[in-house]
């Protein structure tokens, strides 16, 4: 009834067409999708691993830098204390140096000055019974 | 009057084999078109690269991700079986409707498949059964009959109404941008002397270039909506307005 020619009318064609289209639709679903998908998805995965792997690098940078500072800081506080120690220490040895140098000069002031006053006592215990008796004869003996 | 005379809208050649009429005409630009998707895949799966990717495999990724994504936002991820589904229709009809702008002046030896009901019909009828069979698959049979007297049972003549025109709409909308198309290039062959028409017809084809994406889109738009609309829960029943305007 309704006429040939009329393109609003389907014909035998439309099952050529139907099943050209299910070919193009298998062979695309199965063969050109899933490869570019998945290097769709690798090429997401690798950015973003790079990504985080720059990031994980950022991070460990700062903290190097950070401990390097902190290290370093330590190692400056560490000399000075060190150098503080030892100008001290430097001190204390030579106070005790000039203490001892002190005392030994003491003891040697003061040995000397008993010896003196020793042999001072000496010649004056010598002399006194000469002035008591007679002077010369006793110089000869003590000779 | 004069001219319409002389316009012969049959372009498709139709033939006689066995008592079937084929027209032989669409069904080799069916091939074409076919064969260049394919071959447009395979070159780009020969060249495929994690990499920085070439012209083709940048076309192929974006349409990919631009459907995978619609999908995502409409349908959620049970709707990604579709997926290869809308994109090999958007580079089928893409293709279908560009065979249009081979320069053959006015009288096309391979026209646009689309600009025949057969192939138009053929996607549709298509898409609406798998349409109708994913809804059958997501509520069971119970549940998908219930969806036609959904909101009220007063309603059932509108849902069946809306359910058996919409293959019609999809395929007519695509088919008769196509063959509209084929109509005004013949139109201006027969407006215009032979020495002056290749200038409007190339301006033309221009824009029957965008109009066949457009149509492209929107084919694989609507799959991608019909779909939704029949995975959707129970809960609401309207499809997205703003999208089916288009």
């Amino acid at each position: 009834v309704l006429a040939a020619g009329n393109p609003l009318v389907p014909d035998a064609t439309f099952v050529v067409e139907l099943v050209a289209f299910l070919a193009v639709l298998a062979v695309v679903a199965r063969f050109i999708l899933p490869p570019i998908s998945r290097a769709m998805r690798t090429r997401q995965e690798e950015i973003e691993t790079a990504l985080n792997k720059g990031r994980q690098a950022e991070r460990r940078l700062i903290e190097a830098e950070a401990q390097y500072r902190a290290q370093l800081q330590q190692g400056r506080h560490k000399a000075r204390l060190f150098v503080e120690r030892a100008h001290r220490r430097g001190e204390q040895l030579g106070r005790e140096a000039r203490q001892k140098a002190d005392q030994e000069y003491g003891r040697r002031v003061a040995r000397a000055e008993a010896d003196i006053e020793r042999a001072v006592e000496r010649a004056r215990r010598r002399l006194r019974p000469e002035e008591m008796e007679a002077g010369e004869p006793t110089m000869n003996e003590a000779m | 009057v004069a001219i319409a005379g002389a316009i012969d809208i049959n372009v498709h050649k139709p033939i006689e084999v066995a008592g079937l009429t084929l027209h032989i005409n669409t069904i080799w630009a069916t091939a074409a078109a076919g064969v260049i998707v394919l071959v447009l895949g395979f070159v780009v799966r020969a060249r495929l690269t994690t990499g920085v990717p070439g012209r083709g495999q940048l076309l192929w990724e974006t349409v990919i991700s631009a459907v995978e994504r619609q999908v995502e936002r409409t349908i959620g991820p049970s709707g990604r079986g579709i997926v290869p589904l809308a994109i090999t229709l958007f580079f089928f009809v893409v293709a279908a409707n560009w065979l249009a702008l081979l320069p053959t002046g006015s009288h096309q030896h391979l026209p646009a498949p689309t600009g025949d009901i057969n192939l138009t019909l053929a996607l549709a009828l298509l898409v609406i059964v798998l349409v109708h069979a994913a809804s059958i698959r997501a509520r069971g049979l119970k549940g998908y009959l219930r969806h036609y007297v959904r909101p009220a049972w007063w309603l059932l003549p509108v849902n069946l109404i809306e359910e058996v025109v919409k293959p019609f709409t999809l395929a007519l909308r695509l088919f008769g941008t196509a063959f509209a198309s084929a109509l005004v290039l013949i139109l201006i062959g027969e407006l215009f002397p032979t020495t002056l028409a290749a200038a409007p017809i190339a301006l033309w084809k221009l824009f029957d270039m965008a109009v066949g994406v457009v149509q492209a889109f929107i084919f694989a738009l609507l799959t991608i909506l019909y779909f939704e609309a029949a995975l959707r829960p129970d809960e609401e029943a309207e499809p997205a307005p703003q999208l089916l305007e288009s």
